[in-house]
């Protein structure tokens, strides 16, 4: 699903115009980056949380070449689903 | 950092950027991702523009895949962003590196505590040659006579002896005069030292000539006539009382009853003897 299809079922199910849900959609998104850069995490219920996690520096191999490689720490971003999310995927 | 937002402040936070009630952002997030869900559930993935990409997953535990965008990605990682990958040499393994580590910065810290020598101060080196001596204009009694190093002793001539004091004396004249010439050898570096150094020769000069030249021959000069007697200590004084006096009384006594006795004989020999009738 693309982005103007969702904006496009985001306006048919509130009965807002695409600039309103456009703005909203913005400023949604810029208030969970925000948070993450902040290493916090935002929560969704029934949908999951975003997570930032640190990786320190460590060594492994890589996977192109097979050589021993330092990787240097690292914050990433993921996301972990909630058990309501788990439950109607499995069932 | 390092907490855990609700949805209640976000969509507080979401309300103030896009000017719009709370309650409509709320609602607005709930249908959201109720969207997302629903396009993840017929096998579609979605993608939130600015945040990243949502694909169904075929892991039990995790059945939602999140991607982030790169810019996303970026910003987030922003502090550690500009370090890449390096690769180890060959028979390095991350054992080594963490003991290396350590010797390293265990050798730096000491080689920099070796390193660390204190920085000579020349002025308080230099002064000792004039500051340990301490001179106090007192020639009465010849106190506190000057001194070169910390190691020679204080004399204190209140409480010598009459050889005591006068062995002092000769001592502290080698002293003033090695300091005299300890003095004229010392490499002055400053005018203010040399200035010193002259009012410290002119006071040595002073009590030189306030010191008088005492022999162990002559010393009815220190200890006044009337004083003599004082000399001394307790115990030879109080033998030297004991003895005379014994003797003298010995004699008296003798001599007090030779008396005695003479009178008795002249007394009874000498008086007539009247016949008992």
């Amino acid at each position: 699903m693309k982005s103007n299809d969702l904006i496009s079922q985001l306006s048919s199910a509130t009965g807002w115009d695409n600039q309103k849900i456009c703005t909203m959609l913005n400023g949604l998104t810029d208030a969970i980056k925000e948070y993450c850069i902040d290493v916090d995490s935002v929560a969704i219920p029934g949908f999951g949380t975003f997570v930032t996690e640190k990786t320190d520096e460590h060594v492994a191999v890589s996977p192109t070449d097979n050589a021993q490689m330092i990787y240097p720490p690292e914050i990433s971003v993921k996301f972990k689903s909630s058990v309501v999310l788990r439950k109607k995927f499995i069932g | 950092m390092n907490t855990k937002i609700p949805v209640k402040k976000l969509s507080e936070k979401v309300a103030v950027s896009v000017n719009m009630p709370v309650e409509e952002v709320q609602s607005f997030i709930k249908i959201l991702f109720e969207q997302i869900v629903d396009g993840l559930q017929q096998g579609e993935s979605v993608t939130l523009p600015g945040l990243g990409k949502f694909t169904a997953s075929s892991m039990p535990d995790e059945p939602v895949a999140f991607i982030p965008e790169r810019e996303f990605a970026d910003a987030v990682n922003a502090p550690f962003v500009m370090f890449e990958p390096i690769p180890l040499n060959e028979g390095v393994t991350e054992e080594i590196l963490d003991s290396v580590s350590i010797s390293d910065a265990s050798e730096r810290r000491q080689s920099t505590i070796a390193t660390e020598e204190p920085i000579p101060s020349p002025l308080p080196e230099e002064k000792p040659e004039i500051s340990n001596v301490e001179i106090e204009e007192s020639p009465e009694t010849g106190e506190d006579i000057p001194v070169l190093t910390d190691t020679e002793p204080h004399v204190d001539t209140a409480d010598a002896t009459m050889t005591e004091v006068c062995n002092n004396n000769n001592d502290e004249l080698d002293t003033v005069s090695e300091f005299k010439e300890s003095i004229s050898d010392a490499d002055i570096a400053t005018s203010q030292n040399e200035a010193d150094i002259a009012i410290e020769n002119r006071r040595i000069s002073d009590v030189q000539a306030a010191i008088p030249q005492v022999h162990a021959d002559d010393p009815s000069l220190y200890i006044p006539e009337d004083e003599v007697e004082y000399v001394g200590t307790s115990d030879d004084k109080d033998r030297s009382r004991f003895l005379p006096g014994f003797i003298l009384g010995l004699i008296t006594g003798l001599a007090i009853g030779a008396l005695a006795l003479f009178a008795y004989m002249v007394y009874f020999i000498n008086s007539p003897v009247t016949p008992v009738e």
